[in-house]
């Protein structure tokens, strides 16, 4: 006797056999029972007679009572029509997937560019519920009434259309879960599909070589997703992986993804087809390289001290805090070149006189009137450390001369803190002699010295400098080229009195006025180090 | 600089050309944004100076500058031939607002050349079909430029894609397909649809979410296919080939359609509306209208004499009205003089 085959009753797959009557589909990740399974079967089932009965009439329900060219009339006249439309009405609401990218990395990643929300995953009842199709299209009581190859070739191709959006929904479903598992199923899945477009370019692209050429990318395509659901799968199991190595990879099946995209871009296909999937493998792209920016960060940051990559992550993420990815990314490399300074391994740019700390605090200090009023303040802590500021150097005009003004053209240095950019927070330096512009042209190792960490990115940094420099009377078409990131000797100060406390933080010789939570950022440096220096 | 020198500078008199080009800087253009005008008129100054001295090389360059600030000044897309004629001639020419820095005319004048080309089908009217012409030369000119950045766009700009020529070149490609797709719509949408999915595309590909918004809706619109109440043919097109009509519908009458196995999609029981194709739509859209037309003449015929009669005695209200008006200054006047 053959033994019955186990369908999922949520995605109709066909489970592998199992003794204990429970499983866990590993396609849609759903655990279900055989009972379970045989009653979705009966469901079916029922559902597929009753269908059959309105569309041929009980005579006509066995087949074999019908001779073989009625049957053949009966399949143009009746069934491939309802079959047709109803396959075509279920899968019109998820039109717009194929411009969606199908597996996110296990990080922060940018939106995709398409509107709303993948219909993959946004429908995922209404196309698990196409398990009901699927199996009409198969049911042994429909294909007898198939009688030519033309005619089983007509419901296999709508087989594999609608299975093809099961995989893919199962592929976007489980790959959200950014989990090993989720990752493994989202394989399979791909696997699944890359089977079914390598049976279409044997089957339907004969001849045809337009839908060749682009099934031919769509193969590309998904073999590439499988690399990626791989490394994946690596990058979120419980142990250290070799970030380096793993970047190397993503970098290179972004290189195959981009040029799958341009291929498809470049076909002579129906564009309907061809152009929501260059959308979505741009943006595959885009997140296997901005994974790969993640992976190498990992492998800079975790070099002395080895841990998982979800760990790191979740570490990198919470420092960072609430931020886009893409400043996510750009926030976590300057937390290894702050690393890397740290340890020594690459210059930067610094000038380390706090001479002018004293003089500073000095100045700042409220003294009493005459000996008599106001309050007296004493200094009660000093911590002097290395701010990081953007620094850039600014082209500008100005005017001198009075009654017979003239303009002339000079330039000067510009420096912006970088723990929390603001245009309050912008200082310009005229003199060309300054320590800051002579550091410039030589950049030096960053002592093992206290330091705060930067938050902000270069964008962030330019924006503010060019509105600084814009709205400053003095700097007449001001150009503003950013050159990175300098370390300036900085301090914040507590001043204690009978009338209260307070605390003051200046860097640059007293110039940039600083936020008084640079000590946090301080903090938030040292424990970075600890953690990864 | 002696005090005569300083008011040469000033009036610009007995300046040799070079000086004459010089004092532009001074007296205008770097003393910032404000005065750029003042600018260009001094650099036609200073072309003429040049050219009394035949100095023609100087001349080019003051006409260039002139030209170059006029555009980017006034973002007047007239100014470029003139712009492109003069740097035609120079290898390099000055940065906007410095003296000192210089910047190569071969990328400026391939840019202006390709928007040149922009500028026409900026302007271009006409069908669907010269409009995406248009818009496809537009493209092939921004084209030879690949990556390069872009420079005369952080000064002025149509829209917001600035930054290189293959945004341009990706946004014009847009526009010429999504015109492409509303030309061909009336007569074959699946083909419409192949085309707004290139625009999709395109716009997509220059981050434009306006655009790419619009062709995304449309091409969803433009893929569904339904069948018509009425004459039960299958039609592709939301809005351009079938509508939804009001009705009134009941659950019985999805059930007799489920029944007969048609398509239950043509009705929209909680909407109470179906579809009808266009040809059936329309047909009764112009046969309402030609009905209301139809009554609503006969109304005013029949109202015609009616409103004939409600005129007269309007006309004989208002002249009893000016009587007793009259009528009331005269006992006015009367009790005054006593």
């Amino acid at each position: 006797m053959e033994a019955q085959q186990i369908h999922c009753p949520y995605c109709n797959a066909v489970q592998p056999p199992n003794e204990t009557g429970s499983y866990e589909c590993e396609f849609c990740l759903q655990p279900f029972t055989v009972v379970q399974a045989q009653k979705e079967e009966d469901r079916i089932m029922d559902e597929i007679k009753g269908w059959l009965m309105d569309k041929v009439g009980a005579a006509a329900l066995d087949a074999s009572n019908v001779d073989a060219s009625s049957r053949s009339y009966i399949f143009q006249e009746k069934i491939l029509p309802s079959l047709t439309r109803d396959v075509n009405r279920a899968l019109e609401p998820f039109g717009s997937w194929g411009q969606f990218p199908l597996v996110p990395p296990p990080v922060p990643m940018p939106a995709p560019k398409a509107k709303g929300s993948n219909p993959l995953v946004n429908f995922r009842e209404e196309i698990l519920a196409l398990r009901s199709l699927r199996a009409r299209l198969g049911a042994p009581q429909v294909t007898a009434f198939l009688m030519t190859d033309e005619d089983k070739a007509k419901v296999h191709g709508m087989d594999r259309r609608i299975a093809d959006y099961m995989h893919l929904s199962n592929v976007a479903d489980a790959a959200a879960k950014r989990t090993p598992n989720g990752y493994t199923s989202a394989r399979k899945n791909l696997e699944s599909v890359l089977d079914d477009v390598t049976e279409s370019l044997s089957a339907e692209a004969v001849g045809m070589p337009d839908l060749a050429a682009f099934l031919g990318a769509m193969q590309n395509r998904y073999r590439c997703l499988v690399e990626l659901c791989g490394i994946c799968e690596e990058l979120t199991a419980p142990r250290p992986v070799d970030g380096t190595n793993v970047a190397e990879r993503l970098e290179h099946m972004a290189g195959q993804c981009h040029s799958v995209a341009r291929s498809i871009e470049g076909m002579d296909y129906n564009p309907a087809d061809t152009m929501p999937m260059v959308v979505a493998t741009d943006q595959e792209v885009l997140w296997a390289r901005i994974l790969a920016r993640w992976t190498r960060s990992y492998a800079a940051l975790t070099q002395r001290r080895e841990m998982p990559f979800l760990t790191f992550a979740a570490e990198i993420t919470s420092s960072i805090g609430k931020a886009s990815p893409e400043v996510s990314v750009e926030m976590m490399e300057s937390y290894v070149a702050i690393v890397k300074a740290y340890r020594g391994e690459i210059p930067v740019i610094k000038v380390e006189d706090f001479g002018w700390v004293d003089e500073w605090i000095e100045g700042q200090r409220k003294k009493k009137l005459w000996g008599l009023f106001g309050a007296e303040e004493e200094v009660e802590r000093v911590d002097k450390f290395m701010l990081p500021v953007w620094v850039a150097d600014v082209r500008f005009s100005q005017s001198s001369g009075g009654m017979f003004a003239e303009g002339s053209e000079n330039r000067c240095v510009a420096a912006v803190e970088a723990c929390n950019p603001g245009p309050s927070r912008v200082a310009f330096v005229m003199d060309a002699d300054s320590e800051l512009a002579s550091a410039m042209e030589r950049p030096e190792p960053l002592a093992e010295r206290d330091v705060a960490l930067v938050r902000s990115t270069a964008s962030a940094a330019q924006r503010v400098l060019e509105r600084a420099a814009k709205s400053d009377p003095n700097l007449a078409n001001a150009k503003v080229t950013l050159k990175g990131i300098a370390y300036l000797p900085a301090a914040v100060v507590d001043f204690t009195s009978k009338k209260g406390d307070r605390e003051l933080a200046a860097g640059l010789g007293g110039a940039l006025d600083l936020e008084c939570a640079a000590r946090h950022q301080v903090a938030a440096a040292k424990q970075l180090f600890q953690r990864f220096a | 600089m002696g005090f005569f020198d300083k008011v040469k500078k000033a009036t610009g008199v007995g300046l040799t050309p070079e000086q004459h080009y010089a004092r532009v800087y001074e007296k205008a253009i770097l003393l910032g944004e404000e005065n750029y005008e003042k600018g260009i008129a001094l650099f036609k100054k200073a072309a003429e100076q040049a050219a009394k001295a035949e100095m023609a090389e100087l001349e080019n360059r003051a006409l260039a500058n002139a030209a170059f600030y006029s555009f980017i000044t006034s973002g007047d897309a007239s100014h470029l031939p003139t712009m492109l004629q003069h740097l035609g001639k120079m290898e390099e020419i000055e940065e906007i607002g410095s003296q000192s820095d210089m910047r190569e005319t071969g990328p400026l004048v391939a840019e202006i050349q390709a928007r040149m080309i922009e500028a026409g089908a900026m302007k271009a009217g006409g069908s669907s079909t010269a409009k995406a012409e248009a818009h496809r030369a537009a493209a092939n000119g921004w084209k030879k430029l690949g990556m390069a950045d872009l420079f005369t766009y952080n000064y002025t700009s149509p829209d917001q894609h600035k930054s290189t020529a293959m945004e341009r070149f990706m946004y014009h490609l847009g526009k010429a397909s999504w015109h492409d797709a509303v030309a061909t719509v009336e007569a074959t949408p699946e083909g419409a649809a192949e085309h707004m999915a290139k625009a999709m595309n395109y716009f997509k590909q220059c981050n434009d979410e306006s655009w790419s918004g619009k062709a995304e809706n449309w091409l969803r619109k433009c893929r569904v296919k339904r069948t018509c109440w009425m004459c039960g043919r299958e039609f592709q097109g939301e809005d351009l080939h079938f509508s939804t009509y009001p009705s009134d519908l009941a659950p019985y009458i999805l059930s007799v359609v489920q029944a007969l196995g048609q398509d239950t999609h043509t009705l929209n029981l909680g909407a109470d509306r179906l579809v009808l194709c266009r040809a059936c739509g329309t047909t009764i859209d112009k046969l309402a209208d030609k009905w209301a037309t139809q009554r609503s003449n006969e109304l005013r015929v029949e109202v015609k004499d009616a409103l004939k009669q409600i005129d007269a005695a309007l006309s004989g209200l208002r002249s009893d009205v000016r009587t007793l008006d009259n009528r009331l200054r005269s006992v006015e006047r009367a009790a005054h003089h006593h």
